[in-house]
């Protein structure tokens, strides 16, 4: 989410969007196989900021088809639920997230009460979560994706 | 991770469709230890495709989990008990499991390499 996206949304995107924590992000790999895996982001202007490294699976395949396939919503409601589909042209970029989507990513993921709680929570594991991190192949950096069609999906 | 099988709060299918990602919400069952997928929209076309369905569910770090299985997709006539005699078609595959990937950060533990 979502200081708000800078390009119009269909009818009932925005709440797609307040309530959606993962987006489903869809690519294809050198060997056009299909992939997707649940990421944080953020929506930031009129660029999606996923939190993603440029060495994990979903990077390795923006590499030969840098396009990307989003799913936002449909966490709770079932197959009933509202979700939104985007699709559009995604980079990777090594590095740090831009201040603005890092705050975001921050403020909404970890610093949040219930993320906060979440890891009060798990306190002992933290240590092993930056472990993970570390041991990772991702890399340092992100994926941007430029929304180029946006649609919600019938239930 | 059984419940994710059996029960999961969302479920998403992705299949290449003019060399990019397609990705549709579906609705999934295990039955007899078969893994059985149900596409809205009566997408026959998927009979025989490769597939990477990922269920998943959780909002904050340690409580996200999900299960992504790769595999091929076989059509199979609807369940007895598949219910939505009316409206919008529906297509019924069976899953050919391929590499299945799990994850549930809430146990996240040290690994144990004896």
């Amino acid at each position: 989410m979502s200081s708000g996206p800078g390009i119009p949304l269909p009818r009932g995107g925005r709440r797609v969007l307040r309530r959606s924590w993962t987006v489903l992000v869809g690519t294809v790999s050198a060997r056009s196989r299909p992939f997707l895996t649940p990421i944080y982001y953020v929506w930031c202007g009129d660029e999606v900021f996923i939190t993603t490294g440029p060495g994990s699976w979903t990077g390795r395949n923006l590499t030969t088809n840098p396009h990307a396939t989003l799913v936002f919503g449909g966490e709770r409601g079932g197959p009933a639920a509202p979700r939104m589909r985007v699709t559009g042209p995604a980079r990777r970029v090594d590095g740090w997230m831009a201040p603005r989507a890092l705050v975001r990513v921050a403020l909404r993921y970890y610093l949040a009460p219930r993320a906060l709680l979440d890891q009060l929570r798990h306190l002992r594991q933290i240590p092993l979560r930056q472990r993970y991190y570390a041991a990772s192949r991702d890399g340092m950096g992100y994926i941007v994706v430029r929304p180029a069609t946006v649609e919600m999906l019938d239930a | 991770m059984a419940d994710l099988a059996d029960d999961a709060p969302r479920a998403h299918l992705a299949f290449v469709e003019g060399n990019r990602a397609e990705v549709v919400p579906v609705v999934t069952r295990r039955v007899a230890g078969q893994q059985l997928v149900a596409v809205p929209g009566g997408a026959r076309r998927l009979d025989g495709r490769e597939v990477h369905l990922v269920r998943d569910d959780g909002q904050y770090w340690f409580e996200l989990r999900a299960l992504a299985v790769r595999g091929v997709l076989r059509a199979i006539p609807a369940p007895d008990d598949s219910g939505r005699g009316g409206g919008e078609p529906i297509a019924w595959f069976h899953l050919e499991p391929g590499r299945t990937v799990a994850w549930d950060y809430g146990q996240l533990r040290e690994a144990d390499d004896e």
